[in-house]
């Protein structure tokens, strides 16, 4: 009985004839021929409901920080005074806090106070950051830095915020931050943006239905009034697109189409070169 | 075969004299040397006196001859040279002279762990040299004279000898002379007043390069302070090694018949003691030459002193004040367009304002007033007279730094400043990653930050990369500011260098007479079975090869890519000024001979004059 045969690189294997066929392999391409179509449904794909709760987990986020931009707006273009939103924010951030003290003492007093008063001391600095840089070059910088914000998101239920992705909202936020005339509406955005972008992350789950249903209603009300209409329908054309048919689309593929080059190229094929 | 016959090109004319007679030519031969003809004489007066060894007749030609015959059983092949003069002190070798003690400087360079394998590499017999017979012959070549001599001490009745009068009465009368009380006073003298100014010069030199605060690196008045001092404890023992030598001329060398071992001549060729010789006079006749040129600059100065003030008060006002003061104005005003930080550009221009108008008022001022520069002017131009040029520009160069002390100040300001924001941006950048520089390990690792680093660190991060432009754009004024102080100062630099160091006795060698300064042999064939022996003189390049040496270093340290490297990451140019010139320092030894030394070796000749 001769061994079967295993795929080796760079060992001559002297036992086998050049014309040799392992049963095995036999076996298992006739297990794979079904219904004369070429791969058989893999059954271990995941659920169409699993998928549509990471992607619309993904989508509260991702409209989360779009009020970083709704807020902006306010500011620098309806010149709306941000000291009332930011108190309001405070204290439903530390009500929310003081809630939930147990489990994320991450954010103790001590960092909070050390942070507000940092921001505090640093804002007639960054208000001066960049008063001679042009506009135009301001808004092309935070587009580029939000692109990469949104590919260092991480989609992993478990995962803690990452560094790198904390560090480029920060970025974003003091760039835009620099543009304003005040003092004040420096600090006031700053505190408001970290607060609902990085804190309330962490408090509060996103994809819970009354929090979900406010955000969604914030942003495309906000989005009707200042663009019109025509920009909201394509806005909730994309959403509905990636949010009901995607996931449908994605388990199909899984399903019929992942299945046969990669069932036959892992079992046939050594996954990592075998030096001796 | 081949057995080669050395010839000198002198005997061809008593061969001319003597054509009518049989003739036989006598050589001499030692132990692994080849043949040597000492002199032609004619037969009849060989078959009086036979010959011994080493002396031999190698060869005989008759009347109305045209070649000379050898004997039959080799090939005879020779060598036509022209006798080197020793008295003049020419003589063949087959390295060139060394002219400088290289190896002092080019030691440092060697790698304690490359070393044995070059070791190895050299006792290998393929890369050892085979030419001891050729030495050997070389060495009997530049003694010919002194074999000569005693050749005809031995054998009186082949020649016949002129009586010189005059150089009897020469040697009579210094073998009086030295007997005489007068000079025994004269030489105690000066032997006690030369002992007295080397220890002068050893304390002086020893000063100047005290461990802890260097001056010779500082200033360049000290070092050729420190220079001429060196020189003057050299002087004497350079001397004492020429004077050691100097019976070579005088005496023939005995031969003794039992060891015919060439090799010994030539611990008493002019060989070892020659460089010393060339470089004595060189620096005597440069320091000669360093007052004259001091003299007829500085009485050139001090005669238009008025003028030359008045000139250089106004360009130096202009360049140390005007200028840095109205650029560092236009720099808080967006220069060339770039856009700066405003508050932060306007503080740095106040803060280098306030220090440039500080230091007019306190030094820069006073120091180029047009009365100021007058006294200045004419002192350095009598010192000069006295001293030498070299010390006049030294001074010169020092004054020039002490004027651009504030502009040195700026540069190091704003390159610190500007080193410190390049580290902690690349610190933050990586906490901006979200990693940290793992000192112990010496890579990036992860780390787990805290919400408040993160938040302070990335406003830190944004904050220092907005401020960048504006540091750096002050950075690189002042840099190059300071360039171009660096670049007068080195050019007058090497003016005292060249002043210092020029090989002019070597050239003046050169010229006068090539044979003076061989730089190794060629030989062109004359006919068949004869060859052309020549001395080669050193090459005008190698005579330069410090200079050279020293620019490139200078290149190295100021205008390399490693140059602008420092200056992308903010680092100073640190220079020690001694190494750098270190090899120009080679025609010394590296520390001054102690005094206890130098009087041990002096006293023999203080006893051998009483």
């Amino acid at each position: 009985m001769v061994k079967p045969w295993k795929r080796l690189l760079w060992i001559k294997q002297e036992d086998y004839p050049d014309n040799y066929t392992d049963p095995a392999f036999i076996d298992l391409i006739t297990r794979l021929r079904y219904k004369g179509k070429s791969a058989k449904p893999s059954n271990n794909s995941s659920s169409v409901h699993q998928i549509r709760s990471d992607l619309f987990r993904f989508y509260n986020k991702l409209l989360n920080t779009v009020f970083v931009y709704i807020i902006f707006v306010f500011i620098y273009n309806y010149r709306v005074n941000p000291v009332s939103f930011a108190i309001f924010v405070t204290i439903l951030v530390s009500w929310l806090l003081s809630r939930s003290n147990a489990k994320h003492y991450a954010f103790g007093v001590k960092s909070s106070l050390v942070i507000t008063f940092a921001m505090l001391t640093l804002s007639p600095i960054l208000k001066s950051l960049s008063k001679t840089t042009a506009s135009d070059s301001i808004w092309t910088l935070s587009f580029w830095l939000s692109i990469a914000y949104v590919g260092s998101l991480s989609s992993n239920v478990n995962a803690q915020t990452s560094n790198l992705s904390t560090n480029l909202l920060l970025a974003i936020v003091i760039l835009l931050a620099s543009r304003f005339q005040s003092t004040a509406h420096v600090f006031c955005f700053l505190l408001i943006c970290v607060q609902l972008n990085v804190i309330l992350p962490n408090l509060i789950n996103l994809s819970n239905k009354y929090i979900s249903f406010t955000i969604n209603l914030s942003v495309y009300g906000f989005l009707t009034c200042t663009l019109g209409w025509s920009y909201t329908f394509l806005a909730l054309a994309m959403s509905f697109f990636y949010l009901f048919v995607l996931p449908q689309w994605f388990v199909y593929w899984q399903t019929y189409y992942r299945g046969y080059e990669s069932s036959l190229s892992r079992v046939w094929e050594a996954q990592k070169p075998i030096l001796d | 075969m081949v057995v080669y016959i050395f010839w000198p090109k002198h005997l061809k004319s008593k061969e001319l004299h003597l054509n009518d007679d049989n003739m036989c030519a006598i050589s001499i031969c030692l132990q692994s040397t080849d043949h040597i003809v000492l002199d032609i004489v004619p037969r009849r007066l060989l078959e009086k006196e036979a010959l011994s060894a080493p002396y031999s007749i190698i060869g005989t030609k008759n009347s109305g001859e045209a070649n000379w015959k050898f004997g039959e059983a080799n090939d005879y092949c020779t060598i036509e040279f022209y006798v080197p003069n020793l008295k003049v002190l020419q003589f063949f070798s087959l390295e060139p002279i060394p002219l400088t003690q290289l190896g002092n400087a080019a030691n440092t360079t060697v790698k304690k762990a490359d070393y044995k394998n070059f070791e190895k590499l050299c006792n290998h017999p393929r890369y050892q040299s085979h030419d001891d017979r050729l030495r050997r012959n070389l060495s009997l070549l530049n003694l010919f004279d002194s074999h000569h001599e005693s050749f005809v001490k031995r054998y009186h009745s082949l020649h016949i000898k002129s009586v010189n009068v005059s150089a009897r009465l020469g040697t009579m009368m210094r073998k009086k002379c030295r007997s005489s009380s007068l000079r025994n006073i004269v030489s105690t003298f000066t032997v006690h007043l030369v002992v007295n100014m080397v220890k002068v010069a050893y304390s002086v030199s020893s000063f100047l390069n005290w461990r802890y605060t260097q001056l010779v690196n500082i200033s360049v008045l000290a070092q050729q302070i420190d220079l001429r001092a060196q020189q003057i404890c050299y002087f004497p023992v350079q001397y004492l090694l020429i004077n050691e030598h100097h019976s070579i001329g005088k005496t023939p060398p005995k031969i003794e018949f039992s060891s015919e071992d060439s090799s010994q001549w030539k611990e008493e060729l002019p060989c070892k003691y020659y460089p010393d010789y060339i470089r004595f006079y060189n620096t005597v006749w440069l320091i000669l030459n360093d007052i004259s040129f001091g003299m007829i600059v500085g009485s050139l100065v001090y005669d238009h002193a008025d003028q030359i003030s008045m000139h250089l008060h106004r360009a130096i006002g202009f360049s140390l004040y005007h200028f840095p003061k109205a650029i560092t104005i236009s720099l808080s005003n967006n220069p060339l367009g770039i856009k700066l930080n405003h508050e932060l550009a306007k503080f740095f221009s106040e803060l280098f304002l306030w220090v440039i108008e500080f230091s007019n008022v306190l030094f820069v001022g006073p120091m180029i007033e047009i009365n100021n520069l007058k006294c200045f002017l004419r002192v350095v131009s009598q010192l000069g007279c006295v001293f030498g040029g070299t010390f006049a520009l030294s001074i010169i160069v020092d004054y020039f730094a002490i004027l651009t002390f504030h502009i040195y100040t700026f540069h190091r300001i704003s390159s610190k400043l500007y080193h410190w924001q390049l580290v902690i941006l690349l610190s933050l950048f990586h906490l901006f990653r979200g990693k940290k520089n793992n000192i112990l390990r010496n890579r990036i690792d992860h780390n787990y930050f805290k919400l408040d680093q993160l938040l302070l660190g990335t406003i830190f991060f944004i904050i220092l990369v907005f401020l960048l432009p504006t540091v750096l754009m002050f950075y690189l004024f002042f840099t190059t500011l300071r360039m171009v102080t660096i670049d007068v100062e080195i050019f007058l630099e090497s003016i005292i260098a060249l002043l210092n160091h020029f090989p002019l006795f070597a050239l003046l060698l050169r010229l006068k007479d090539p044979k003076r300064i061989p730089g190794g042999i060629t030989m062109n064939e004359l006919g068949p079975g004869r060859l052309d022996l020549k001395s080669k003189p050193i090459k005008i390049s190698e005579m330069f090869k410090p200079f050279v040496l020293l620019m490139e270093q200078m290149k190295d340290i100021y205008f390399s890519s490693k140059t602008s490297r420092q200056i992308f990451l903010g680092l100073p140019f640190v220079t020690h000024r001694r190494k750098l010139y270190q090899i120009l320092y080679s025609s010394l030894p590296s520390t001054p001979i102690d005094i206890r030394t130098f009087r041990n070796k002096l006293s023999p000749h203080i006893k051998k004059k009483d």
